[in-house]
């Protein structure tokens, strides 16, 4: 869906800033192999979208599964 | 006892078996294993330097299930690896060798675990779990042992797979030049947001007040997992340079 690979990467940066996931970006950047600067409101490319999706519920999984 | 760190271990992590798709045989050994031990639980897992994968899995948590890993001083597995051999656990709760993350968050209440082998190092293990105590028979063991067995090779495969696919086939010069670039890009790209971490730590040495020690501390922790991901794409990134070598040096 066209913005929709972007939405969900500022999303992610908002809650990462959020949460102090301090190495939560860079890990996205790398797990779905995206640069945040190429992705636009135009951008439509599912399979980009999938791996952000992917990326960002590893990163966030593992900040759940971590001890309190 | 292995060292968790030893790099030769470390060395056995190819790419080509620790992509997270759906493989037939290593599925069908954890729903073996589990229906075997009858636990609602059972992982092809592999220890690597910060986080224990989930390669294969059935009953997972959802949270474990979308996130397929964890830290590796929260497994169970990292005791198989250590241990080179079978890990027992009846009671999680009482049990002092354990951590107790996976026993507080996820309720694990008992684990046997059985190492899967590549290379003739121990990368992880044929796992099964339950949220209760359990007196696992001890034939089960064995019964893991030939499951994990199944696993081995087939890792072996993959990973021989890999290798012939790379070996005959480098590809297009133009197509892994643009790989090359495209993941080196990626790398710069992370390592810029990196810098304020590199910058919090350089800063520890130069008087901060104990809070805020604490709170670089504190975030510096999460490094760990950032390393094995960085860790993984140089490794694919010198893998594409080699093909990229072998590709240019046939034309």
């Amino acid at each position: 869906m066209q913005g929709r690979a972007l939405q969900l990467f500022r999303d992610f940066q908002r809650h990462a800033a959020q949460t102090g996931n301090a190495f939560g970006v860079c890990r996205v950047i790398l797990l779905a192999r995206v640069i945040p600067e190429q992705l636009t409101p135009e951008l439509d490319d599912p399979e980009l979208e999938k791996r952000l999706e992917r990326a960002i519920a590893t990163v966030e999984g593992q900040a759940v599964a971590r001890p309190p | 006892m292995a060292d968790l760190d030893d790099p030769v271990r470390l060395g056995q992590f190819h790419s080509s078996i620790t992509r997270l798709d759906s493989d037939g045989t290593l599925e069908q050994c954890v729903r073996d294993a589990a229906a075997r031990a009858d636990a609602p639980i059972a992982l092809v897992t592999f220890v690597m330097s910060k986080v224990q994968l989930f390669r294969a899995a059935v009953g997972l948590p959802p949270e474990l299930e979308a996130s397929r890993a964890t830290s590796r001083c929260d497994s169970f597995c990292q005791f198989v690896v250590k241990n080179e051999g079978p890990f027992i656990v009846t009671d999680a709760k009482t049990d002092d060798r354990v951590p107790k993350a996976m026993v507080e968050i996820y309720g694990i209440g008992s684990y046997l675990g059985v190492p899967v082998r590549t290379g003739g190092q121990v990368l992880g293990s044929l796992c099964v779990a339950d949220g209760r105590e359990r007196h696992w028979p001890a034939s089960l063991v064995d019964e893991l042992e030939v499951l994990a067995a199944k696993v081995s090779n087939r890792l072996e495969e993959m990973i021989m797979d890999d290798g012939r696919r790379t070996e005959t086939t480098p590809g297009d010069p133009r197509e892994l030049a643009a790989s090359v670039a495209a993941l080196s890009q990626v790398i710069q790209r992370s390592l810029v947001e990196v810098g304020p971490m590199v910058r919090l730590a350089r800063g520890m040495a130069n008087g901060m007040s104990p809070e805020a020690l604490m709170r670089a501390a504190s975030v510096l922790t999460e490094a760990s997992a950032f390393y094995d991901e960085m860790m993984g794409a140089v490794t694919e990134l010198s893998g594409s340079a080699a093909r990229l070598q072998r590709s240019v040096a046939s034309t």
